[in-house]
């Protein structure tokens, strides 16, 4: 009978403890989480008004003469980069980049020079310049040497047609870039050869220079020159980069 | 402690003993009740305790007679765990009762039949419901009842502090004179045996005469004879007379007269270094022998070791009520506290939302302006990303020009740069040259290929350079140069060649 009076005081108490205990799981920590999640986010509104409240202070807002720097900037680089609507339009730019090329090797005394593209789609063997066979052809076969080991090496990024392009750099600021890599090989007095690298960046083209070799030849250097042809592609671009 | 003693053992008297318990009893006070028998006891006790302030004194209750009754059972030696669950059984089948029962009891020793040996147990005990009314009636008077102490014990106490009383097979008689009653306990050595109580005359109030005493005697004869057939191995050896009637002097001396059995009146003696008494009941003649009983259970309880048949559960039932408003008491306190809590809580959520939306709402305000910073920091961004690129392919191949134009200006004829491969970065590009340096001997050769190196290092826009795989006359024979062309003696001198690799770093202007 004792024992049953303990037990129902036993149960009494621990009934309330329970229900003290069943309210810090169930409401109070709960409560506590909420509450410092509250006051985190209150700070970081805090914060962030603080912080936007001395950027707004010390901010100066573009003006007409800065908006207008930006706009002829923006045309200033994309009207060096046609736009590519279909295959016969990305041939027509590669010929005009040769003819090109090929004319300011001329004017600057290059004396031999190859252009090449190891795109499936864009086998490119650009004539040569008026000059003795025997310097091209040794020219041709450094230069078909070296880029076998460049590619054996994997060093050229030339090379990799196929990889899918990081969106970064020019590719990330403008929209439906592309860029198509040929291969520069040309040989001449080291004076031309140094003027025609300098100038190829000048023409009516987007054209940035990559990798590059100046290597010793028989009479003058030999330069092997990895050139991207800039593009804003408006098609399906195939696998190999270039338009269908 | 402070402790009354209630005795209301016998009908129409009640005797209450205040006294402070220790190892020995220390007497107070004592009170002598009459009362008329349409009276009802416990009023009377109550008002007298409310008379003189003793009703907070909780108190040990000498039951009355009629309530726990006495039955000496004999069993087979057994355990008292075993005891306790057969004394229950016995009870009921002896009273052919089916009531439950509150019950002690005490061990009187072993005795033998035609059966064996037995153990004597006598057995006091109390239906539950009538004992729970009883003390019902006492807290509803204001009485705090202790313990409950049959009047056995507190006779068993005074046989046991006095050694004179008792001895094996021995019996001692035990006589309260009332005004026209004599209650009669006979004990075997210290264990109650029989109890007898009678009338001895109709009124009470006039001293005992000779009709009286041979009513008395005869009925002393009676229970003697009574008992000695019983307990035949059993000599009764001493009277012992106390009680509230003046005759008892008279009867003491009636009794040695009369009977073969030596009578003395319960004195202070009796109670011999068990208690105190103030000076006025010691002069009192008449204290000792009304309060013996009363007397003898103070003592019995100042030993610890006691006959009491309070039920435990009563004072858990007493308890049940304070227990349960404890608790509702604590489960409301409780409640409030989660209850005032929950809803600070909500109001310090409720605070945050307010304070959060309101900012908000401010900052939202704001991001229409924060919208056209981000965009013209992005523009500006943009602005030097595209400026970036529309120079980059000229500075690059200038920077680049420039660098194989300087090198082929700053290298001496003795050294032959054999390829030199150009990597962009994004404002500088890096560089490898390899090349040749014929010299007269190893020594030589690691001059000019250091004067190159230093030369190289002095070129401004060259962040950095190191040379790696210098090698020296490692190269073919063919193209050491080492001949006897007496010719050319400025070819023979060439006996060494050192090959050399620089990486580097230029920067683009």
């Amino acid at each position: 009978m004792k024992n049953k009076y303990i037990l129902i005081k036993l149960l009494g108490v621990a009934s309330l403890i329970a229900v003290v205990i069943l309210y810090f799981i169930v409401y109070f920590v709960p409560s506590v989480k909420t509450i410092s999640h509250k006051k985190l986010q209150l700070k970081d509104l805090n914060l962030k008004i603080k912080d936007f409240v001395k950027t707004e202070t010390k901010f100066a807002f573009s003006n007409d003469e800065e908006r207008r720097l930006f706009r002829n900037t923006e045309h200033d680089l994309m009207e060096k980069i046609p736009v590519i609507r279909s295959k016969e339009d990305f041939i027509r730019l590669i010929t005009r980049v040769s003819n090109y090329i090929r004319q300011l090797a001329e004017k600057d005394g290059v004396m031999n020079l190859v252009i090449s593209s190891e795109s499936s789609e864009m086998k490119l063997n650009a004539g040569t310049l008026s000059s003795d066979s025997q310097s091209f052809q040794e020219l041709l076969a450094f230069s078909t040497s070296r880029l076998a080991r460049m590619q054996h090496n994997d060093f050229s990024p030339g090379m990799k047609q196929g990889a899918p392009k990081p969106r970064s750099g020019l590719f990330a600021l403008q929209e439906n870039i592309e860029c198509h890599t040929v291969t520069l090989s040309f040989s001449g007095p080291m004076r031309s050869s140094m003027n025609f690298i300098n100038h190829i960046p000048w023409g009516p083209f987007y054209l940035t220079q990559d990798k590059m070799v100046v290597a010793e030849g028989p009479g003058f250097p030999y330069c092997i020159v990895f050139l991207k042809i800039y593009y804003v592609s408006l098609k399906p671009t195939t696998p190999a980069g270039s338009p269908q | 402690m402070k402790a009354l003693i209630i005795d209301l053992s016998r009908n129409n008297e009640i005797k209450i003993l205040n006294t402070k318990i220790s190892s020995t009893v220390q007497i107070i006070s004592g009170y002598y009740l009459s009362y008329r028998a349409e009276d009802d006891p416990l009023r009377v006790v109550s008002e007298k305790l409310q008379n003189e302030n003793l009703s907070d004194i909780p108190a040990y209750i000498i039951p009355p007679g009629d309530l726990v009754e006495k039955h000496i059972f004999q069993l087979p030696k057994m355990p008292d765990k075993e005891i306790k669950k057969v004394l229950p059984r016995q009870i009921a089948e002896s009273k052919d009762t089916s009531d439950v029962m509150v019950i002690n009891y005490m061990k009187n020793g072993i005795v033998e039949d035609r059966q064996g040996e037995k153990q004597e147990i006598s057995a006091f005990f109390c239906a539950k419901d009538k004992m729970f009314d009883f003390l019902n009636r006492l807290k509803a008077e204001g009485i705090q009842p202790l313990k409950i102490v049959p009047e056995a014990q507190g006779l068993k106490t005074l046989i046991e502090i006095n050694p004179q009383l008792h001895s094996e097979r021995s019996g001692v008689v035990l006589l309260d004179l009332m005004a026209s009653r004599i209650n009669l306990n006979i004990y075997r050595d210290i264990y109650w045996g029989l109890e007898r109580d009678f009338l001895f005359r109709m009124e009470a109030g006039e001293n005992l005469d000779d009709e009286d005493f041979t009513r008395i005697s005869t009925e002393l004869n009676r229970t003697f004879q009574y008992f000695k057939q019983r307990n035949r191995s059993y000599t009764i050896e001493n009277v012992l007379v106390y009680g509230s009637s003046p005759d008892i002097e008279h009867l003491k001396n009636l009794i040695n007269d009369n009977l073969p059995v030596p009578a003395s009146v319960v004195t202070t003696d009796f109670f011999k270094g068990r208690i105190t008494l103030p000076q006025h009941l010691k002069d009192s003649g008449e204290f000792i022998s009304i309060f013996t009983l009363a007397i003898s259970t103070a003592i019995a309880v100042s030993t610890k070791k006691y006959l009491d048949v309070f039920p435990t559960e009563f004072k858990e039932k007493s308890r049940v009520f304070s227990r349960v408003l404890g608790l509702t008491i604590s489960a409301i306190i409780i409640a409030v506290i989660l209850i005032v809590s929950t809803f600070y809580f909500q109001d310090i959520k409720k605070s945050y939302d307010e304070d959060i939306k309101q900012i908000q709402k401010t900052f939202s305000s704001m991001s229409t302006n924060a919208a056209i910073i981000d965009n013209t920091k992005r523009e500006r961004v943009n602005f030097y990303k595209r400026r970036y690129f529309i120079d980059f392919p000229g500075q690059y191949s200038f920077s680049a020009a420039n660098f194989v134009r300087t090198l082929g200006l700053i290298s001496p004829p003795h050294i032959e740069l054999k390829e030199l491969e150009i990597t962009p970065g994004s404002q500088t590009f890096h560089f490898v040259l390899t090349g040749r340096i014929k010299a007269e001997n190893n020594t030589d050769a690691q001059v000019k290929f250091l004067e190159f190196f230093q030369s190289l290092k002095e070129f401004e826009e060259i962040l950095r350079v190191d040379s790696s795989n210098v090698n020296v006359n490692a190269g073919d024979e063919k193209d050491l140069n080492i001949s006897q062309d007496t010719k050319h003696p400025e070819k023979a001198l060439q006996k060494a060649q050192l090959f050399f690799t620089f990486n580097g770093e230029v920067e683009i202007r």
